[in-house]
């Protein structure tokens, strides 16, 4: 059991390894309320120097991993300790996760328009997760739903976290096109979705968006 | 059985011992207790209920009873024989109770025989759940009631007075366990040195305890860790008015688990009721004044959490 101030940082925001930066957010805005000076829940608790030492502990712990190059670094050092290991964190070894990030870029770029590679230069930092999509096929709602329900993530959950309606989530899935809102807010929807996912937004709403506008042309005329 | 040198847990045989306490006064101690015993007993179980708290008893007022003729004191001081001679009834179905009412002078501190002896005894009770109002404090008796018991249940209120006792009974529970299970000589003056704080041996938190009786002992640091993972103990904040106050909980069990290593399960909160004081002056038990009230659910749902095998009348405990 080891001291507060010398768990690693997940371990110390209580969040997994592969935690999104949104998720990351949250466990800090939790555990800033926990252990702030003013906070009642933990009032005689810790001393005010024990509760100085959490407090930029936590704050360094958001630092590193809502940034993707430090976390990075961060989760290299954690298994070169043996503290945790490469299948925690997420990739099955370094190799394979500097790979697959490599292809990820690569991939990216070739399938984007100007315009959207400003947009993607945007999002890149928010998600360095694997990609799960082959770039050149569509993404399909099955294809989202299975990557959903292998993570056994429920519509409940994603609901919860987004605001999304189950109702489209499920539209979205079963590609009820006709039923989907305006792509301005589809869009939104899908990204927010992605993230939750863990999968790169841009190929998941692109990939999506796609068959949605296939669909859109051939039927709406 | 607290022997020296070794605290050992009771296996749940005869009955499932829950024993209420924290560290304040006037947090609702006895009322929940009374409320929870009423609704275990109402989903069918064998419920006993004990007023532990000697010298300031309250649990038959909570039931809408006058003070018993027998009570636990009775026992103690051997006038009445066998435990079994001072359980009376409530007017509950399948709730019985061991009243604390009869108050004699200096009753209120149980010699430490007297203590094993109501331990043995209470544990050979054949009830499905026993619930012990421990009363307000931390004096070592409390304590070795609520190490003994199978779950232990603390009641907090959402003030930091209340929060404070609550934190003082946790560590209290640690050092009261580090000092009756640990015989090396040189750690237990570490240990009383932590307690009083003197010789300038002020431990600043629990791990540099940990650390030293690592040193001198090692090894002794990881059995007492695991052993603090067996405890179970479980929070209810009562008397909450706010969102903040409701959020509490949760808090402090995320909190104490990672500062104590000790996992405590948060079983919710009970609304403040201003209805309950007005109550209280009719001397009618919760249940009879406000059954549908937020108060009421509440208290439905922890101890749903407490019987989670149970389903509302179904069948009776078997036992």
């Amino acid at each position: 059991m080891k001291r507060l101030a010398e768990q690693d940082y997940y371990n110390l925001l209580e969040i997994s390894p592969k935690a999104s930066f949104e998720e990351v957010r949250s466990a800090y805005d939790q555990a800033i309320s926990i252990y702030a000076t003013d906070s009642i829940a933990t009032y005689t608790l810790f001393t005010q120097k024990e509760r100085e030492v959490i407090l930029s502990r936590l704050a360094e712990a958001y630092k590193t991993l809502t940034n993707s190059q430090l976390r990075k670094e961060y989760n290299h050092l954690l298994i070169e300790r043996g503290e945790r290991s490469p299948q925690e964190i997420g990739f099955s070894s370094l190799e394979d996760s500097n790979e697959a990030r490599g292809k990820l870029l690569e991939v990216s770029v070739e399938s984007l328009t100007q315009k959207q590679q400003e947009a993607k230069d945007e999002a890149l930092p928010s998600n360095t997760n694997l990609s799960l999509f082959d770039s050149q096929i569509s993404v399909t709602g099955k294809i989202i739903k299975t990557i959903r329900t292998t993570q056994e993530i429920s519509l409940e959950e994603i609901f919860k976290q987004t605001n999304i309606s189950r109702e489209t989530l499920e539209d979205i899935e079963e590609e009820r096109f006709e039923k989907l809102p305006a792509l301005v807010y589809l869009r939104g929807f899908l990204k927010a979705y992605a993230n939750i996912l863990q999968v790169n937004q841009t190929e998941m709403v692109d990939g999506y968006v796609k068959r949605y506008l296939e669909w859109k042309n051939t039927y709406r005329k | 059985m607290i022997e020296q040198g070794q605290i050992n847990k009771p296996k749940a045989v005869n009955n499932h011992i829950l024993a209420i306490g924290g560290g304040k006064g006037g947090t609702g101690k006895s009322l929940i207790t009374a409320s929870i015993g009423i609704c275990l007993a109402a989903r069918g179980n064998g419920v006993l209920l004990i007023d532990a708290d000697l010298g300031t008893a309250n649990l038959h007022t909570f039931l809408g009873l006058e003070p018993p003729k027998l009570g636990l004191s009775d026992f103690v001081s051997k006038k009445e024989s066998t435990i079994s001679g001072v359980i009376t009834k409530t007017g509950v179905n399948n709730l019985k109770l061991i009243s604390g009412a009869k108050d004699m002078i200096g009753i209120a501190n149980l010699s430490y025989g007297q203590k094993v002896k109501v331990l043995n005894n209470i544990k050979k009770l054949k009830y499905r759940y026993i619930l012990l109002d421990l009363g307000p404090g931390i004096s070592f008796n409390i304590l070795d009631f609520f190490l003994i018991s199978h779950c232990g249940i603390l009641i907090t209120s959402p003030e930091p007075t209340s929060i404070e006792n609550t934190y003082r009974f946790t560590k209290g529970l640690l050092f009261r366990y580090l000092r009756k299970t640990i015989s090396k000589k040189v750690v237990r003056s570490i240990i009383d040195n932590g307690i009083r704080q003197r010789n300038g041996h002020k431990f600043e938190s629990i791990f540099d305890l940990m650390e030293t009786i690592e040193k001198i002992e090692p090894g002794l640091g990881n059995t007492i860790s695991r052993y603090l993972s067996t405890l179970d103990i479980k929070l209810i904040v009562n008397q909450t008015r706010t969102s903040k106050d409701r959020s509490i909980g949760q808090k402090m069990a995320i909190a104490t688990k990672k500062y104590f290593g000790i996992p405590i399960d948060f079983l919710g909160n009970v609304s403040y009721d201003n209805k309950i004081s007005k109550g209280l002056l009719q001397k009618k038990p919760l249940m009879a004044y406000l059954p549908h009230s937020r108060v009421f659910n509440e208290l439905t749902e922890i101890t749903q959490k407490i019987s989670p095998r149970y389903q509302l009348g179904f069948g009776f405990s078997t036992d």
